[in-house]
């Protein structure tokens, strides 16, 4: 199969790409005003695909590598209760806030609805495909939908006196274009494992999770109503109620 | 309600602002008797500290009245009258069990900032940035508390609001600079800044038992007032402060040293100089000119106790005279919970009277010019407090 990445274009196109480029970098230049920007973006990207051979657009079309990553937290509570916590699978949207919901239809498998602020709404399904209580859970969404990936998540005694070291692991494909506007938006994967999991244990020893959304403040400017648009830590809007268990096994320090 | 806002380097304004809500479970509502303004928030006035957001409400050290509680909140009842410690911290977590309590791990919700900068992020707190929590302050008429089961302590004498409220801050901040100054029998303890933290950390010596306390700063207004406390006191506008301390401890320099003054000391050399202007090229974030001196002027084998606060990067820090001498050195945000309860007893006991630092009290409408007052140190100008509820003179 050819690749279309790795195939170098006729000179007539290579050409008209470089001139392309070329075109929008001048416009740019000249005009200023609102079309600027994006004018020179596109340009240079234009110009620099012409200038490496390389046909503009083609990273897209290639099937994105597989991606693997692990984040891990340490949660002071025994494992058994952190395990059973993160098993009430309707729980996690909670914590990750992409996640719209999680409809659980049997032991094995579930429904997911997440939203991205780069692809917008995304849905699968998934499955179990390990569940040892107290110590490990596994999953793989269903082929062919939404966010493809595979996961699994341990639970395992912390040293003394320090509760549970909880590990994820994530396995998915994301097209690598799309890593780097990611990462500007504030999705990128490793980062949204790392805040899902840090709301996960305020839920765990707080009873609740850590907000600021609703409280008062005085007149804002434009530019501060922006400034959470790109948080990976957007606020959680609605306000979670405390984690029923939280009263009668942690309670009040 | 009312509150004061932030709009940008020395610009603040009281604002008509919605009142807050409980939001949490573990929440309270305070209508806020008493608030002061802190050395910490001349940084934030002066633009020093990065993610501020306009509108943000400021205001760290508050006391108040019970008015609202969240489901969870089973210790506090309306009509309580607490005082709110100003680092906010869960109570559970690793870091809260054990006592250091502005390490909490569950109260900044975008510790993602902090993690970049530092590391790992500290605790979220009240009226100071979004990059420590972004929580909503206390200059204000009604205040949302977090986690007020385990922070807030209820004052159930009739003890009036100026000789608790700053519990809240500077007395803890003070006490503990004290206590890291390792202060053993017959000690000697300097003191550079003579504000409100440094008044607080001069009076926390004497009650750990120094033998001597040796104040340093250049306002004539607030030496005295070390003076009043009993500590001798050196005019750093006269220069020279490290010979004057070795002379003044017949050699062998102070046995702890205390920096109250923080990432905006003045210069009185040309060394001094030099932060100025690399901090206003932005070459540093923080001027170390007093700390520098702090730790020069150590003995070998000293304690170096550092409560002012650093927010990035300095230049030029001497970290070869702290091993040189086999220092030790501590720092950090006060964890204001381990305080609470054994400071409450020693107002309540007459060790010491917190309010003899006051020097001004102000309506929180007036509170614009508080903050300039107090930041220029007019009019002998030591601690403001604020009253909420007064009509503006
Ligand atoms: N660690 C904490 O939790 C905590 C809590 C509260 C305040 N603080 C910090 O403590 C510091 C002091 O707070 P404050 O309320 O007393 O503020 P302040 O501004 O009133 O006091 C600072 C004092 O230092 C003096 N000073 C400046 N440069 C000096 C120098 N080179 N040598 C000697 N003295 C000098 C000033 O004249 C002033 O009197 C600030 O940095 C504040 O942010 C820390
Ligand atoms: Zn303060
Ligand atoms: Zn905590």
């Amino acid at each position: 199969m050819s690749d279309s990445r790795f195939t170098s274009l006729s000179a007539p196109e290579r050409w008209s790409w470089i001139g392309a480029g070329a075109a929008l970098l001048g416009y740019a230049a000249l005009r200023r005003g609102a079309l600027a920007i994006p004018a020179a973006a596109a340009g240079s990207y234009l110009l620099l695909r012409g200038a490496a051979n390389r046909r503009p657009g083609a990273e897209l079309a290639h099937r994105p590598g597989r991606r693997r990553l692990a984040r891990s937290v340490m949660i002071n509570r025994p494992p058994d209760e952190v395990y059973a916590a993160w098993r009430r699978l309707e729980d996690l949207p909670r914590f990750f806030p992409h996640l719209e919901s999680v409809t659980v239809r049997d032991d094995k498998h579930s429904h997911w609805v997440a939203r991205s602020r780069l692809s917008g709404k995304l849905e699968w399904d998934c499955e179990i495909t390990d569940d040892q209580p107290g110590r490990t859970l596994a999953w793989r969404s269903a082929a062919g939908m939404g966010f493809k990936h595979s996961g699994e998540i341990h639970f395992r005694p912390g040293p003394p006196q320090r509760g549970t070291r909880v590990e994820l692991r994530w396995s998915y494909r994301v097209p690598s274009a799309w890593r780097g506007m990611l990462a500007l938006v504030g999705e990128a994967p490793g980062q949204v494992a790392r805040e899902g999991l840090r709301r996960f244990k305020q839920w765990m020893e707080a009873g609740e999770i850590a907000t600021i959304a609703g409280q008062p403040h005085g007149p804002r400017t434009r530019l501060a109503e922006l400034a959470p648009l790109f948080s990976p830590a957007p606020p959680v809007h609605e306000p979670t109620p405390l984690r029923p268990e939280w009263l009668e096994r942690t309670g009040t320090a | 309600m009312k509150a004061l806002c932030w709009y940008g380097k020395h610009s603040v304004s009281v604002e008509n602002v919605p009142d807050p809500k409980l939001l949490n479970p573990r929440d309270a509502i305070l209508r806020v008797t008493r608030t002061a303004i802190c050395g910490s928030d001349l940084h934030l006035y002066d633009g020093y500290i990065p993610t501020l957001e306009a509108g943000d409400i400021l205001g760290h050290e508050f006391m108040g009245e019970v008015i609202e509680v969240g489901a969870a909140v089973k210790n506090l009842r309306v009509g309580d009258r607490v005082v709110v410690p100003f680092t906010i911290a869960c109570g559970n977590c690793f870091f809260c069990r054990h006592q250091l309590w502005s390490c909490c791990d569950n109260s900044n919700p975008n510790a993602w900032v902090l993690e970049k900068l530092y590391g790992y992020s500290g605790s979220g707190l009240f009226g100071y940035s979004h990059m420590m929590g972004g929580y909503a302050g206390g200059q204000a008429q009604y205040v949302r508390v977090p986690f007020a089961d385990v922070g807030p302590i209820k004052i159930e004498s009739d003890l009036p609001d100026e000789k608790v409220l700053f519990l809240s801050d500077i007395f803890p901040t003070g006490y503990m600079a004290a206590e890291n100054a390792g202060i053993q029998q017959g000690d000697t303890v300097a003191v550079w800044g003579c504000g409100p933290v440094g008044q607080f950390a001069i009076r926390s010596a004497f009650l750990l038992g120094a033998d001597r306390v040796i104040a340093i700063d250049s306002y004539p207004g607030r030496l005295r007032l070390a003076e009043a406390a009993g500590a001798e006191t050196l005019d750093a506008g006269e220069g020279n402060i490290q010979e004057r301390l070795r002379e003044a401890t017949a050699g062998a320099g102070p046995d702890g040293v205390i920096d109250a003054v923080g990432m905006e000391a003045f210069a009185h050399s040309l060394g001094g100089f030099y932060d100025v202007v690399k901090q206003q090229l932005k070459l540093e974030t923080d001027r170390p000119t007093a700390l520098r001196e702090v730790i020069m002027a150590c003995r070998k084998g000293g304690h170096i106790s550092v409560p002012g606060v650093y927010g990035g990067y300095v230049d030029k820090f001497p970290l070869g005279a702290i091993f040189g001498k086999a220092c030790h050195f501590a720092t950090g945000q006060t964890h204001v919970h381990r305080y609470l309860r054994p400071l409450l007893e020693r107002i309540e006991r007459g060790e010491i009277d917190p309010s003899s630092i006051i020097s001004h009290h102000f309506p929180l409408q007036q509170a614009p010019q508080a903050y300039d007052l107090f930041l220029k140190k007019k009019n002998e100008c030591i601690k403001v407090v604020l009253d909420p509820w007064a009509k503006a003179a």
